[in-house]
């Protein structure tokens, strides 16, 4: 892993695009800017992992059989 | 609940459009080609599966059959991103089928966006939105 020590106010650049910014720095967290083309997607890691472990869980998931997803499907109709 | 055989002979037939994700899936950066199979046993739900990796698949719900107006969750610029403008027709979201209607749930939390058009998709993450990873189906 790359580190680097930035003060309140510089900036680091990823590739030619992305630019991220120390705004403030607070007792134990950082406030970050950061500046990319639309297409990257910026999430909190957290939250990414999240969504990572959910995709797993739907990928390692089986393929109900027809009764159970009429039965779903009748109940989402029935609203 | 019983499972349906898995289909190991996956093969891709002419009418399954491929669809391309230039990132992937979230946690799936490898599997970028999907095909979306409509299946008269699966109705109203759908399959993608991963062209290069056919054990990769899930179920998927249109949004809107859950959440009517779930298109306006999502921001313009998603939409944008994809150079489409907000419709119902193309937001997804992968479902977890449980055993009971009551338990089964769905990612509204991080749908997928289709441009039909120009054949692309992304899986987002609404961050704004109070959205649910496991929202109820019903």
């Amino acid at each position: 892993m790359l580190v680097v020590t930035r003060k309140k106010d510089e900036k680091l650049i990823i590739g030619n695009e992305i630019e991220i910014q120390v705004l403030r720095i607070g007792r134990d967290n950082v406030r970050l800017g950061i500046k990319a083309p639309a297409h990257i997607s910026i999430y909190r890691y957290e939250i990414y992992e999240a969504i990572k472990s959910e995709n797993m869980n739907a990928v390692a998931s089986q393929i109900p059989d027809k009764e159970t997803l009429d039965k779903i499907s009748k109940s989402m109709k029935a609203e | 609940m019983r499972a349906m055989k898995s289909n190991d002979q996956f093969e891709l037939k002419a009418k399954d459009a491929v669809i391309h994700f230039p990132e992937g899936l979230i946690g799936l950066a490898e599997c970028k080609d999907f095909v979306l199979i409509e299946n008269p046993n699966l109705a109203p739900f759908r399959q993608l599966k991963c062209v290069d990796s056919p054990q990769i698949g899930f179920l998927v719900l249109q949004a809107t059959t859950v959440i009517t107006n779930f298109f306006e969750y999502v921001p313009v610029r998603e939409w944008e991103s994809l150079g489409i403008g907000p419709t119902k027709e193309s937001a997804f979201v992968i479902v977890m089928i449980s055993s009971t209607p009551e338990t089964s749930t769905g990612n509204f939390q991080a749908p997928l966006l289709v441009n039909y058009e120009k054949m692309i998709g992304k899986q987002l993450i609404l961050t704004d939105a109070a959205l649910s990873r496991r929202h109820p189906l019903v």
